[in-house]
């Protein structure tokens, strides 16, 4: 499994997260009016993203559940509901 | 580069008055030489840190911020680029060449510090963690 920055982009908009430019691209998501994950990509593109697996870490999500999330079978309730049930929410 | 060489732009900016803070810091990061130890080598005179490396890092890139003590990093490659990476934070940093991914970590530490700061009272548990261990370890000047 590899990620580039538009697979990044696809997946953190999907889950509603919130997004600033900085000398990376960093990325939040913020429920119930907190602010649960965090997490940064690169500006690199057309390649793969340096040091995903912390990026999937940071995510809170297993391979298979990136995986799931990039071919999209994963939805914003969906990751919801996996931090949820990781003890994150 | 030995594994205690620390990274710290002078050893001005780490003043040693914060004796009293000390017991805030987690233990896997107050390994490193503390600030009022007299091995600090200066990083813009040491030579380049190489992969495979455990490097501590004594300051930030950010003149507002100071470290209570430093904290260890590891040095990777990954294809092209070359990743600093602070496990007790899971932060990291990126360049093409060891000294750029350091001073990208050095840069992401601050800004981690202060968004967490602003946000520290909506923190969820898991942020609420990030900012208790960081704030331990960064005071601002």
């Amino acid at each position: 499994m590899s990620i580039r920055a538009r697979d990044f982009d696809r997946l953190v908009n999907k889950f509603g997260f919130q997004t600033r430019n900085s000398g990376d691209l960093l990325a939040w998501l913020e429920h119930d009016g907190q602010v649960v994950v965090r997490t940064k990509r690169s500006h690199i593109r057309g390649r793969d993203l340096p040091f995903q697996h912390v990026i999937r870490q940071q995510m809170k999500m297993t391979e298979e559940e990136l995986s799931q999330a990039l071919r999209c079978s994963l939805s914003r309730d969906g990751y919801i509901a996996l931090l949820r049930n990781k003890g994150v929410l | 580069m030995t594994p205690d060489t620390v990274v710290r732009a002078t050893l001005e900016e780490v003043p040693g008055a914060i004796k009293d803070d000390a017991s805030r810091i987690p233990p896997n990061m107050a390994a490193g030489p503390k600030h009022d130890e007299p091995i600090i080598q200066d990083f813009e005179q040491q030579s380049e840190p190489t992969i495979g490396d455990s490097v501590q890092i004594g300051s930030l890139l950010d003149s507002r911020l100071r470290m209570h003590s430093a904290v260890t990093i590891s040095l990777e490659q990954e294809g092209p680029w070359h990743v600093a990476y602070c496990e007790d934070l899971n932060e990291f940093g990126y360049g093409t060449d060891p000294l750029s991914a350091v001073q990208d970590l050095r840069q992401t530490l601050a800004e981690l510090y202060w968004e967490l700061k602003s946000d520290r009272e909506r923190l969820g548990q898991d942020l609420a963690q990030t900012w208790d261990r960081l704030s331990a370890l960064i005071f601002e000047a």
